[in-house]
């Protein structure tokens, strides 16, 4: 079992919700990433999430793309994975990498997969590459012991969830709302069938992410039957503004909100 | 629809458009399958764009070059100037079909965002436009014109502020909006369908030339070249003829040279890679990230080129040429004063390359050289880089 599975189903036994921290590496330095990181997984993170910047990051607000334009002034491909390396040594909780294609192809997708796993990486969320274009970077993934990511949003078709489900590795990435990282409502009415479609194929833990910044918006998701939140621009705020003692309270609030579902 | 050329194109995409570019895929099967559909729009183009736009017979640039015969299929005489009407409305009229109200587009030079406020404007769809922030003042007529036509221009002001990112704004937008709205792309390029149906809808230049040199020399031209940014009128004047003998040439824009990174030489320069949704060549670094293109015409200054390109470079099919900023200007002034006709810079890219190939044909030979654009809304840029030069 690969650590992101062992954590997912240690939680569900609990009965507790899995909490993913997204910060961006090399914001506002490679340190200060690695040390909020750190800071979320102290104060209750389950599982970590290390941005790779992009210089065209389409699937992300504003909070996001700055900080991948601040991030890529000093930024380069051996910082982001000596900062998966360095989290791997600190903490024990499965670190996945969110990258879009592009900087994972750039040097050749399968050498970059596998120094990604070396360096102790558990899984890959690429939003730019659903499941049809995800067949050959599951099986080059798979050999490296990486969880491809997989998604499903308030469109996904029906027709597509039992590919997505059979494809599914570790969890299923769900997007919250009609809209890029850190916008404001959610669409809860359309994503939550396709959930429940989605799990009537496989019982494959969900976590939902975008637009889920506090405890009262990640209590929402939780008492909707999710099995966790993904938590990104304002954890990437909290840094910015009061460093990772901010990232440390913004987790331990939305672990409270998380915790307070019975 | 396969979606790929060779290696090339796809749907890398965000989950949520995934939904969206399935409909329009259908939608677009079954229009294009649709004979009321396929009238509509090809009374529109010949009732409102004035098609078929002609081929003219350059008689004096002919004899200027001093090889085969040169033929100049006018885009610059379509309806709002340029080819990109032919794209705009066929992708306007697919959105209503589609049932939704709204047409978001990015724009560059402007040219898109103008032809994509003009298509609304006539068929009664709300319209947005994103645009750089560096290209709203570079081009500020095309915003006015656009605002005219009843279209909301947003200035995009992340990463280079110009089209690549006006792109990723829009492509935002629709995220957030693909219920109502559809996104009309502005060239080959973006995920699977759009290269096709961009290509499919700009296919009319390619068609003409055939059925207009079949009637002006009896056969077909020995060459054709189009200037290459994303694309589009070099798919259109290319699908049309790839099965053909003609040899065809592509022109990017190697802006200040292919020494340094000023250009926009895609295929060029660059290697592949993903960007909007599409896998095709791209100027970027050693890493993966996408660089700045430059050129002095906007609408070239693209660092991705659409897949069929990326397709037609690896196999052979078309050879792709480049020519620099100078070039470029000397071209445009050359067509001014030898045939009356101020092409648009990027259509000036063309011409630039014309000469040698002409030059290296018999006088009895044809050569097709699309001018996409007239060169009206360049006029203060050239004339602020000749005052400075």
């Amino acid at each position: 079992m690969t650590r992101i599975q062992e954590t997912l189903q240690r939680l569900r036994a609990e009965n507790r919700a899995a909490l993913m921290a997204y910060l961006c590496a090399g914001d506002p330095t490679v340190e200060g990433s690695i040390e909020g990181l750190a800071a979320a997984a102290q104060a209750g993170a389950d599982i970590l999430e290390v941005g790779w910047p992009f210089s065209d990051p389409v699937a992300d607000g504003p909070v996001i793309q700055a900080a991948s334009e601040r991030a890529l002034r000093h930024t380069r491909r051996e910082d982001v994975i000596a900062a998966v390396a360095a989290l791997r040594q600190r903490v024990a909780q499965p670190i996945a990498v969110l990258s879009y294609c592009n900087p994972l192809i750039s040097a050749g997708r399968d050498e970059t997969l596998h120094v990604l796993a070396q360096a102790g990486a558990d899984a890959l969320v690429v939003p730019d590459l659903p499941m049809e274009e995800s067949a050959a970077w599951r099986q080059a993934a798979q050999a490296e012991g990486l969880a491809i990511t997989q998604f499903i949003a308030p469109t996904t078709d029906a027709q597509r969830l039992p590919h997505i489900a059979e494809a599914a590795d570790g969890f299923v990435y769900a997007v919250a709302l009609l809209g890029v990282t850190g916008s404001a409502e959610d669409s809860a009415e359309s994503i939550l069938p396709v959930v429940d479609a989605l799990r009537r194929h496989r019982d494959v833990p969900v976590l939902a992410g975008f637009g889920i910044g506090d405890g009262a918006s990640a209590k929402r998701w939780r008492s909707r039957g999710l099995d966790g939140v993904i938590v990104g621009s304002a954890l990437v705020q909290a840094l910015a503004e009061r460093g990772p003692e901010g990232v440390r309270r913004a987790v331990r609030e939305i672990r409270a909100g998380l915790d307070s579902v019975g | 629809m396969s979606g790929r050329f060779g290696a090339y194109g796809g749907q890398f995409v965000p989950e949520t458009l995934m939904a969206a570019l399935s409909e329009l895929e259908t939608a677009y099967s079954e229009a294009m399958a649709d004979r009321a559909f396929v009238d509509a729009y090809e009374d529109l183009l010949r009732e409102y764009v004035g098609r078929p736009t002609p081929l003219t017979h350059a008689r004096r640039l002919t004899e200027r070059f001093g090889g085969a015969q040169v033929y100049l299929k006018r885009e610059d005489l379509a309806h709002t100037g340029a080819h990109k009407i032919n794209n705009t409305l066929g992708q306007a009229l697919l959105c209503q079909r589609m049932g939704k109200h709204r047409l978001i587009a990015e724009t560059g030079a402007g040219q898109h965002g103008v032809a994509a406020a003009t298509a609304a404007a006539l068929l009664g769809l709300e319209c947005e436009v994103f645009m750089g922030s560096v290209d709203v003042q570079r081009q500020a007529p095309n915003v006015y014109r656009m605002e005219l036509l009843g279209t909301r221009v947003h200035a995009v002001e992340s990463g280079s502020r110009t089209l690549k990112d006006a792109t990723n704004a829009a492509l935002r937008e629709w995220v957030r909006s693909v219920r109502d709205t559809h996104y009309a792309i502005g060239s080959v390029v973006g995920p699977h369908p759009f290269p096709t149906i961009v290509r499919d809808l700009q296919s009319v230049i390619g068609r003409e030339v055939l059925r207009q040199s079949e009637a002006a020399f009896g056969g077909l031209p020995q060459a054709a070249i189009a200037c290459v940014g994303g694309g589009s009128n070099a798919a259109g004047l290319f699908a049309p003829l790839a099965s053909t003998p003609v040899a065809l040439y592509g022109v990017e824009a190697a802006g200040a040279g292919l020494h340094g990174h000023e250009h926009a030489a895609t295929l060029t320069r660059g290697r592949p890679g993903v960007l909007h949704g599409a896998y095709s060549y791209l100027l970027q670094d050693a890493e993966g990230q996408v660089q700045e293109a430059y050129s002095i015409s906007a609408g070239l200054d693209y660092p991705g080129v659409g897949p069929e390109h990326a397709h037609w470079h690896d196999s052979g099919r078309v050879r792709y040429l480049s020519a620099t900023d100078e070039e470029a200007l000397e071209a445009l002034h050359l067509l001014a004063r030898e045939e009356g006709i101020i092409p648009a810079l990027e259509s000036a890219h063309a011409i630039a390359r014309a000469g040698e190939i002409a030059q290296s044909l018999p006088k009895e030979a044809a050569l097709v050289v699309v001018v996409s654009g007239r060169g009206d809304k360049d006029l203060e840029a050239i004339r602020a880089r000749e005052a400075s030069a």
